[in-house]
């Protein structure tokens, strides 16, 4: 197959091989998803692909549609070299506060690996860790291939886990707004109360002196 | 490496990760062993930590093969190291077991807490 590199996916990829060239351990993508909703986990992902796994729509998962990301998903897991997943709960977001929670999330991902990489490419400007060289990278989703890998297996993950709590809150939408504050997540949420998956560190101002 | 070092490795950068201190490793009091010793400062607590690695599911889970033997003789062990190191004799004692999977391209890291 003759790969097209002028497109987006392929831009970001040339990115990544041209720091992996300098590199001579591996090359690790690490992103985060669900720090702004006011309910559910902050979820990451860390990825490291081999030098020529090219996979066409690899993009920043928030510009990707969501049927797309699940199908990016599976082909991710089937070709990257090895993969990590971190989830921390919305209990623990509120007792370190939701930076701090998605630091941990980062580098429980990280732990997950099969191998320890030599540089890791984080979106955002705040992750660091003990045993590699870290990278961060503002906006890193849309620059870094390896980082919009991660985004799309943090992404997709979260967004299963918040289709499973439809099941137990049949209240909540959460299978469409995912914790995220819609006006139509406010309204359930005036209507029927915070459930045990909200964040109860985050306060709305919608809410300020309706709820308490 | 062999595979309980390298899960002990998985498991530490996990607890790391987590927000724990390394306090000791492969700790041997007479006969029984802790594979690691970790504490949380602000929480005053130290945690003794059992890791299991496995190659795959099929024979049961990891965490299924830490027998009652085992549990005691970590007991007996933990005893001896706060005899041995008696600032932690005022901490709040936890027993975890770490159950690493490396079946595929992810270690599934199973974290069971107050797990005896």
């Amino acid at each position: 197959m003759k790969l097209n590199f002028r497109t987006r996916t392929g831009k970001i990829f040339r990115h990544d091989n041209r720091i992996r060239k300098k590199l001579s351990g591996l090359l690790c993508g690490v992103d985060e998803a669900g720090r702004g909703p006011v309910a559910g986990p902050v979820v990451a992902a860390a990825v490291i692909f081999g030098d020529d796994t090219f996979i066409e729509g690899i993009f920043d998962s928030k510009q990707v549609m969501p049927a797309k990301r699940e199908v990016l998903f599976e082909e991710i897991i089937n070709s990257a070299h090895t993969y990590g997943i971190g989830i921390v709960d919305n209990k623990k977001i509120d007792e370190i506060n939701i930076l701090n929670a998605t630091k941990m999330a980062m580098s429980i991902a990280v732990s997950r690996l099969k191998e320890i990489p030599e540089m890791i490419m984080a979106d955002g400007n705040f992750f660091s860790y003990d045993t590699a060289k870290v990278e961060n990278m503002i906006k890193g989703d849309a620059r870094s291939y390896s980082i919009a890998a991660a985004s799309i297996l943090a992404k997709v993950t979260r967004d299963r886990i918040m289709c499973e709590y439809q099941k137990a809150y049949p209240n909540f939408s959460f299978s469409s707004h995912k914790g995220y504050c819609t006006l139509n997540h406010i309204d359930e949420i005036l209507e029927h109360g915070y459930t045990d998956i909200h964040r109860r560190s985050y306060k709305l101002k919608a809410l300020q002196g309706e709820l308490f | 490496m062999n595979l309980g070092a390298y899960g002990e490795n998985s498991a530490l950068n996990f607890l790391e990760a987590k927000g724990y201190e390394h306090v000791a490793r492969n700790f041997r009091f007479q006969r029984a062993e802790i594979d690691l010793i970790v504490k949380d400062e602000s929480k005053k607590l130290v945690v003794f930590v059992e890791v299991k690695t496995r190659k795959n599911n099929k024979f049961g889970g990891p965490e299924e093969s830490v027998t009652q033997k085992k549990t005691e003789q970590i007991c007996k062990s933990a005893e001896g190291f706060i005899l041995q190191h008696p600032e932690f004799a005022d901490y709040a004692k936890r027993f975890d077991i770490i159950a690493i999977i490396m079946d595929g391209k992810s270690n599934t890291i199973n974290h069971f807490e107050n797990a005896f």
